[in-house]
């Protein structure tokens, strides 16, 4: 079973006429990428604050690893690593020296600290500006700075609250790529976008709030309407034949639709080998396939689906 | 060995680069330089054989200007700039981060405290061997100087651990788009460094180098300070106010640094407050009327055995009148409304606004005249004379010159948004510093103190007895004083008037 890692029930934020958080509930898994989805002022950075212990709430029941974010949020704050939506830095110290401030603060060996330095920023391409001072830096760099921070303290929970913005597609591809990464080592991520592309490729759940609410929540292939263990697949060949006499009676095969010319849509039963296992197949049978992809429903079609009206 | 403090670490980082570490140094030899060439003319004009005198009487002269100069680095400069980073650090949210960090609250105090202010320190000790010149020059003497230096050094520390609690604690008023780093708390040094009133002088180090050095020439401080049944010296009253308030406005500082959330001050930490006050006030009260025969007529027959009585009971009645006052005080003083700005029609609440200086002056008028009164109706009941005249008098200068100095500070703000804190910081500066600062060199080495300038300041006006020494207590002296000061008030404040206007509408072209 899975290990829940973030359990939010009931949350309601109050500001002073504002209701910024109502009722929201959702829960996160560990080694998950959840995204949470949103317009402007639909209350995610005010979520992901109250996940960081830095708002106070209303009234809710938040629990992170276990501990009650009301009674041990210090313990929270040990586990966590936040990014806020802004770039808050010290413009007057330069790049090592920055990331120096937190490698001490929480508690790294003296003699490791270079070293995790250098890694981080090796990691996020800032090796160059090493010793260039933050105020010179331009936002996207910036960005990839704290990026860099939060990931110092190699927290089992990251609270990214609209990372992306500002960084370039290469960068942006980049990030995506280090925070599957991440999620491959069991830590959990939360992120938060108000561009829903930019979470697409590689979040595993989402949430989708509007006007303080989570209107939608869970894992991609379960509110995309796929029952779990069954994948749906595109497949081009190279000519244009009858698929249909030899996958019918093969075993993993559920449902199958040609849906162009050489183009067809295949659900099949398993996981990502079974995939492996039908391409296989079909070359034994001397088909020529093309191209081979998974098809699962984007965050964009989930996020109309779900009702939502406003979206960036 | 010393914990490592990382966020003192960075921000030193900041001070020490080439560039900035050399300016400071020059500007500081500059400022040294004045005060040499200050001394100088002033040595020089005052006697004939100006150049004999000159090297006679440097040494002196010279070792009381660093000792100004210390407390300008430390303690004002110091002050402002603890504040300024923290508030800074609040707005960008830089100081969320530190939050998340497993640092103690301690740790990052400290951080703070230390590290914006290290090149000050520099400083301060690059101006204290400065110092030594004039001590070795035969001025003042080496163990009086340390004690000066040291008395400066604590109170710089208690008037940072003020301010750290104010920049954690202020509200930030993003409403109005305005934001301030420095604040009222980095303005205290300033003011409590001349305000002989209520005791605020001594939580600057001010009171305590006047006993060290001028003993019999400032008659109310010879015998100490009347405190209950003793007389103690400006040191020990001192280091109870730093102690006290310090250790509370620390433990304020932790908690505000932990959280975001919660008041400025808990109900707990008011009532700590709050019986602090009582007590200091009972305390000197009791020891004023004690004590003190030369300035208040003695107690009469019978007072002193139900003395303890009565204390005790005016401990109680000032402690429940404050607590009361603090549970009942309104959140929303609808009744300010004329003295807060309006946008777009909302009212801003006073205690939100960035620009509320006119109201709190306004309730500090109310506060400092009801004070008056209290005061006044305690030495008409111990039979003590008072000099209606006087009083009256005083009032009229001290409201105006309240106003004045609100009018001053805020148009400077309201003009310079980006870096202002520096101009009106200069201003407020030489109101505050440079004028008193002049007048207490007169007054510990010229024969005749110089009353008039004392003009420029309002406050030793509302002190309703004299301690400014014996030329004072001569009627057309005090008249004569009262009235060039009056005279002088109403012009700047007539040109604080014209600040004004310009300052509001450069505020409406912003903001409207």
């Amino acid at each position: 079973m899975e290990e829940i890692v973030i359990d939010v029930k009931n949350l309601r934020v109050d500001y002073e006429n504002v209701v910024a958080c109502d009722d929201v509930n959702f829960k996160v898994y560990k080694g998950e990428i959840f995204g949470l989805v949103g317009p402007n002022g639909a209350g995610k950075t005010t979520t992901l604050k109250v996940l960081a212990t830095l708002q106070k709430y209303t009234w809710g029941e938040i629990k992170i690893c276990g501990y009650d974010i009301e009674k041990n949020f210090k313990d929270i704050r040990r586990i966590i690593g936040f990014m806020p939506d802004f770039s808050p830095v010290y413009d007057e110290l330069k790049v090592w020296e920055f990331l120096y401030l937190y490698a001490s603060s929480y508690g790294l060996k003296k003699e490791k600290r270079y070293e995790k330095i250098d890694e981080l920023l090796k990691k996020f391409d800032l090796t160059e500006k090493k010793d260039s001072f933050v105020g010179e830096l331009s936002r996207g760099m910036k960005q990839r700075l704290i990026i860099s921070k939060t990931f110092i303290s190699e927290p089992a929970i990251l609270l990214l609250d609209e990372p992306a913005s500002g960084i370039d597609p290469a960068g942006r591809k980049k990030l995506g790529e280090i925070l599957k990464e991440t999620a491959k080592e069991g830590k959990t991520i939360i992120i938060s976008s108000h561009i829903l592309t930019e979470l697409a490729d590689f979040c595993t759940s989402v949430g989708i709030m509007e006007k303080g609410k989570i209107i939608l929540s869970g894992k991609i292939d379960e509110i995309s309407g796929l029952p779990y263990g069954l994948i749906m697949v595109e497949m081009k060949l190279k000519e244009d034949i009858d698929l249909k006499q030899f996958i019918e009676n093969y075993e993993i095969v559920k449902k199958f639709e040609k849906i162009e010319k050489n183009t067809w849509h295949i659900l099949i039963k398993g996981d990502e080998n079974s995939i492996s296992d039908l391409i296989k197949f079909l070359i034994d049978k001397g088909i020529s396939i093309v191209e081979v992809k998974k098809i699962r429903e984007d965050i964009q079609s989930i996020y109309f689906k779900s009702g939502a009206k406003y979206v960036t | 060995m010393l914990p490592e403090i990382p966020l003192y670490d960075a921000l030193k980082r900041t001070q020490t680069r080439p560039l900035r570490f050399f300016s400071l140094i020059f500007t500081e030899l500059f400022l040294i330089m004045i005060i040499f060439f200050i001394n100088w003319f002033n040595t020089g004009q005052s006697y004939p054989y100006f150049t004999q005198i000159f090297f006679k009487n440097f040494g002196k002269y010279f070792s009381f200007c660093i000792i100004g100069a210390l407390y300008l680095i430390l303690g004002i400069i110091g002050t402002s700039a603890v504040e300024t980073r923290i508030t800074r650090d609040r707005i960008s949210g830089i100081i969320s981060f530190h939050r998340l960090t497993p640092l103690n609250p301690d740790n990052l105090i400290w951080g703070y405290i230390l590290g914006s202010t290290f090149e000050l320190y520099v400083a301060f000790f690059i101006a204290f061997l400065f110092g030594l010149i004039g001590v070795f020059t035969g001025g003042i003497s080496f163990s009086k100087y340390i004690i000066s230096t040291l008395m400066i050094f604590f109170s710089s520390i208690f008037f940072q651990i003020n301010s750290a609690r104010s920049g954690l604690s202020k509200p930030l008023s993003y409403k109005l788009g305005v934001r301030t780093s420095a604040g009222f708390a980095s303005t205290l040094p300033i003011f409590f460094s001349f305000i002989n009133f209520l005791d605020f002088w001594f939580f600057s180090p001010i009171p305590s180098i006047i006993y060290l050095f001028n003993k019999k020439s400032l008659g109310f401080y010879s015998t100490g300070i009347p405190f209950l049944y003793f007389y103690i010296s400006p040191f020990t009253y001192s280091f109870i106010l730093w102690i006290l308030f310090g250790t509370i406005f620390y433990f304020c500082s932790r908690r505000k640094i932990i959280s975001e959330e919660g008041p400025i001050f808990t109900k707990r930490e008011a009532i700590v407050i709050l019986f602090i006050i009582s007590f200091l006030l009972t305390g000197r009260i009791m020891g004023i009327l004690n004590l003190h025969p030369e300035y208040f007529i003695s107690p009469k027959k019978g007072i002193e055995d139900v003395s303890l009585f009565i204390s005790l009971i005016i401990t109680i009645l000032i402690f429940s009148s404050f607590v009361l006052l603090s549970f009942t005080f309104p959140r929303r003083l609808d009744f300010i409304h004329k003295f807060v700005r309006k946008k777009k029609g909302d009212k801003i609440l006073w205690y939100e606004d960035d620009a509320s200086s006119l109201t709190t002056t306004f309730i500090i008028s109310l506060i400092f005249i009801f004070y008056f009164i209290i005061l006044h109706l305690f030495c008409y009941l111990s039979g003590i004379k008072i000099d209606w005249f006087g009083t009256i008098m005083k009032l009229f200068i001290f409201i105006p010159s309240l106003f004045f100095l609100t009018f001053i500070i805020e148009g400077c703000r309201m003009r310079f948004e980006k870096g202002g804190d520096n101009i009106s910081g200069l201003i407020i500066f030489f109101w505050f510093f440079v004028i008193p600062f002049i007048f207490i060199i007169y007054a510990l080495n010229v024969e005749k103190a110089k009353i008039y300038l004392m003009g420029l300041s309002p406050l030793p006006f509302f002190i309703p007895y004299d301690i400014y020494g014996k030329e004072l207590k001569v009627f057309s002296e005090i008249k004569k004083a009262i009235l060039v000061s009056f005279i002088f008030t109403n012009i700047v404040l007539f040109f604080t008037f014209l600040f004004w206007k310009r300052a509001k509408l450069i505020f409406i072209r912003k903001y409207s």
